[in-house]
């Protein structure tokens, strides 16, 4: 199908872009890498009157350290964090995830902003930055704003920014390189129906793990990490904990798994992204 | 698709029914219920904005009660079509008296057609959960004032 | 094995298209596969349904002939306790029995199903296959095998058994120059006739490939065809040419004569050339002949001028293609994904034209049996609404899903026609779901599951695993 008909701005600056969001409210979307937006626009399961494309404001497409953290702009392409040697180095959970999106074409067009914002229930990037415990810089009309990932994923398909916000930079830590995705894809979409980031923290004895795809919007277990937390990690104590890895949330149902399936992922793939990441360092 | 949920009202039962069969509250507690427009006894047309988050399509239908057993229990019968297809629930509301209070219980069973169901199907389970969830919220607030 | 009954309940959706009872007919009459079976006995009820009418996709009902008996050997050989590849060569008529007269009523027109086995097991190393199962059922993965040994109808066919006609038309032309025109009346869509009709005209009249020039797929071209379908454009169409070829060649032998002062019978040709028998050195090309034709200056009393035929083929027979496909998967316990780790497939279309044509048709034939028994599904809730509206949700295969396919083939002509061929365009989609099938139940075997229906998803396939208490 064809999208309805819309306007189009291309802003050059964050402001000029804020500006059009406070002039047309809720009629407004705002163009990212499209690869969420346009198809729903082609369905005309959205239609906005104004489309503002943000995808030449520079400001939002880069990388770089601040403050001991890795700033990343919001309009960087999965590609670009994919096959970054620096991010490799010093984060390597985003390169893992950012490989495992769509696939080549999606991953030269969407971006890491865009996707989180959307806050697709089965995408990816939500389950590592939960997982990082990121922080999302916000921008707005009523003050610039920081958010941290677990307030940022606030419900299916929504996120923290407002209609006449826009956000600018994702901050993450520096990492070793235990960190791993998992993913049971969705056969047709290649969305996750249970996606599971793992961080381990050796030196402390902790872990942090974002589920992606098995509930109304991304989680942490915290059940997992709970059991895990002051202990040495093992096949035996991953095992244990791993079952506690949907409990305390509503697993999604559909034609394509169950929730008695989904929760069951959830699990199997807990285990499994945990017994990764600890045998990476 | 068969949702159902149970919540508590520090309201006495007769007063929960009465706010349920009033128009102007029940419009409020319909999530993205726009209008409400009598058109006979127990009989309204509606104009609904239903969906998630940036996805919403506006559907244009019914509201009915029915089988109204005061003050126990009704059926709410809700139905519209619209632009991305159609949708139709039936909700059966059972308010009993618990302690200073009541309770409602809500047993719904919705049917969706058309685009939306051909090829969002994933959203729409969860969708109803959260227009049900919408509808306690609502009305606890509304009971409150 | 001595007679097989089937009930089929078939679901047709709303209205009937045009093959939409055909499909389970074409079930019925292929329900015998590759065996010796005495009778057959099958009933069935279509039933239409708020939803979209199904008609023919690549197989047509042959697809479900060969899931059907495949699954069957397996079931007998399981609960008999004997060797699946023993049940199967025991049943199957030897090369001598052909043409071999099914209790369907059909006519196998050649077969050598024993060689495609035995080409396929030795291909598969079946023996090592066998102890690598059983290393890994040891090691308790959920390892399996499977056996395809398939039999299948295309090149449709007499007309008397078809709608409105079943025969080919074919035209070929010597231009002026010396060129070859052919015209088809099928309409090649990615088959690539446009590549082995012309190899047949090349072989057959002695002219560089690259003289000839293959049109189709245009009434204004090719006033008559009945197109494209059933796996029958070469057996079919291709005899159409060859027949026509053969008029050009009968005629011009009659022209050469009058310029090599000799008569028709003493003329032969080879090569592209004509020349008179004895006499190598004195010969005639097309070039010449084709000016002398359209010319017309020094033709013998009653010649018609140009050198261009056109025929109709009837054919007198279907054509029965066969193979054997093995597979050898492995079931992840906890998610219920299968994967496919070997694939072997032995497919017998008759002669070859071109073997690279036929690989592909095997390739991708093979490849849409995998979406159909790993991941495609079209659901509707229970008021007939489809779910699976977009390819977000039904899931087709892709590249990745794919393994390496280890192809060989066996070459048992068939006298249904002249060139021997029989058709190749659906043979993969046939032979490979039923192997892929008995291979993911081999697999789950050990958990006492007797049959598990298509497609394995990995849902289906990890509850079959709990419910039969296989969980890790």
């Amino acid at each position: 199908m064809i999208a309805a008909a819309f306007d189009y701005v291309r802003p050059a600056t964050l402001d000029e872009a804020l500006e059009h969001l406070a002039k047309h409210g809720e009629d407004a979307k705002v163009l990212a890498g499209g690869h969420s937006l346009i198809p729903a626009m082609k369905l005309r399961l959205s239609q906005p009157r104004v489309v503002v494309d943000i995808g030449r404001i520079r400001d939002l497409h880069s990388m770089s350290e601040r403050d001991g953290k890795i700033a990343i702009g919001a309009l960087t392409t999965h590609y670009e964090i994919e096959s970054s040697d620096f991010l490799k180095r010093s984060c390597p959970l985003l390169p893992e995830v950012a490989g495992k999106i769509g696939d080549v074409q999606v991953r030269n067009k969407g971006t890491i902003g865009g996707s989180c914002v959307h806050a697709d229930p089965a995408g990816d990037w939500p389950a590592a930055m939960l997982a990082l415990d990121a922080e999302f810089e916000i921008g707005s009309p009523r003050g610039n704003r920081t958010v941290v990932a677990k307030d940022f994923f606030v419900d299916m398909l929504t996120s923290a920014v407002q209609p006449d916000e826009i956000l600018k930079f994702i901050l993450v830590p520096v990492t070793a390189q235990t960190t791993a995705y998992v993913k049971f894809a969705q056969k047709a979409s290649g969305f996750a129906i249970a996606g599971v980031a793992a961080f381990v923290d050796k030196a402390r004895k902790e872990v942090a793990l974002g589920v992606t795809g098995v509930a109304a919007k991304a989680y942490r277990a915290a059940g997992v990490e709970a059991a895990l937390r002051g202990l040495e990690l093992s096949a035996a104590t991953i095992a244990t904990a791993a079952q506690k890895a949907a409990d305390g949330i509503d697993p999604l149902s559909d034609i394509h798994a169950s929730a008695e399936f989904r929760a069951h992922l959830g699990r199997v793939q807990a285990k499994r992204a945990l017994e990764l990441a600890a045998s990476r360092g | 698709m068969k949702v159902a949920a149970t919540r508590e009202f520090n309201v006495p039962q007769e007063k929960v029914f009465a706010a349920l069969i009033d128009p102007a509250i029940l419009q409020k507690c319909i999530e993205g219920c726009e209008k409400m427009e009598k058109t006979g006894e127990d009989s309204y047309d509606a104009w609904l904005k239903i969906g998630v988050a940036g996805l919403k399509g506006s559907y244009a239908g019914k509201v009915r009660i029915q089988e109204k057993k005061p003050p126990e229990s009704f059926t709410l019968q809700v139905e519209g079509k619209g632009g991305p297809g159609w949708v139709r629930g039936t909700a059966r509301i059972q308010i009993s008296p618990k302690g200073e209070g009541s309770e409602l219980r809500c047993e719904s069973d919705g049917q969706v057609g058309g685009l939306i169901a051909a090829v969002g199907s994933r959203l729409v389970e969860a969708a109803a959960k959260k227009m049900l969830d919408a509808f306690f919220r609502n009305l606890e607030q509304l009971l409150g004032d | 094995m001595l007679a097989t009954r089937c009930k089929a309940i078939v679901d047709v959706g709303s209205y009937c298209q045009l093959l939409t009872p055909a499909i389970p007919t074409l079930t019925g009459i292929m329900l015998c596969g590759c065996y010796k079976l005495k009778a057959v006995q099958m009933e069935v009820t279509g039933v239409h349904t708020n939803k979209m009418s199904t008609d023919a996709y690549r197989g047509a009902g042959r697809p479900e002939a060969a899931y059907i008996i495949e699954r069957v050997m397996d079931l007998v050989a399981s609960e008999l306790g004997l060797d699946p590849v023993q049940v199967r060569l025991k049943n199957m008529p030897e090369p001598t029995e052909f043409p071999f007269q099914t209790a369907t009523g059909l006519q196998y027109d050649s077969g050598n199903y024993q060689a495609a086995f035995n080409k396929a097991r030795e291909l598969a190393d079946w023996p090592n296959l066998l102890k690598e199962r059983d290393t890994a059922r040891k090691a308790g993965r959920l390892f399996g095998i499977g056996l395809s040994t398939y039999v299948e109808i295309c090149a449709l066919g007499p007309s008397k058994t078809m709608a409105a006609g079943g025969w080919e038309w074919g035209c070929v032309r010597i231009e002026i120059s010396g060129k070859v025109t052919v015209i088809t009346g099928t309409t090649p869509h990615g088959q690539g006739q446009e590549t082995s009709f012309a190899q047949i005209a090349a072989d057959r009249l002695g002219v560089p490939i690259e003289d000839i020039v293959v049109l189709r797929g245009d009434t204004a071209t090719a006033h008559f065809g009945r197109d494209t379908y059933g796996s029958r454009a070469t057996a079919l169409g291709g005899t159409a040419i060859v027949m026509s070829i053969d008029k050009i060649i009968e005629k011009t032998k009659t022209l050469a004569a009058a310029l090599l002062k000799s008569t028709p019978e003493k003329i032969e040709f080879e090569d592209g050339k004509f020349f008179v028998s004895g006499e190598a050195n004195n010969e005639l090309g097309w070039g010449q002949l084709a000016s002398e034709a359209y010319v017309a200056k020094n033709l013998p009393p009653g010649f018609e001028p140009g050198l261009e035929a056109s025929s109709f083929f009837e054919p007198p027979n279907c054509t029965f293609p066969f193979g054997t496909h093995i597979v050898a998967v492995e079931v992840d316990r906890d998610t219920g994904q299968v994967k496919i780790l070997k694939y072997i497939a032995v497919d017998d279309c008759g002669k070859q034209v071109n073997p690279l044509l036929v690989e592909g048709q095997v390739q991708g034939g093979i490849a849409q049996s995998i979406g159909a028994a790993l991941m495609e599904k079209t659901v509707y809730d229970e008021n007939g609404q489809l779910l699976t509206g977009e390819f977000m949700d039904y899931a087709i295969p892709r590249a990745a899903d794919i393994p390496d396919y280890v192809l060989g083939s066996t070459e048992t002509p068939s006298p249904s026609n002249p060139l021997g061929v029989k058709g190749v365009g659906e043979a993969g989609t046939i032979g490979a779901t039923p192997a892929i099938a008995n291979a993911v139940i081999d697999a789950l075997s050990p958990l006492g599951i007797r049959h598990l229906d298509l497609p394995f998803t990995p849902e289906r396939v990890w509850r079959a695993i709990q419910e039969n208490g296989g969980g890790s």
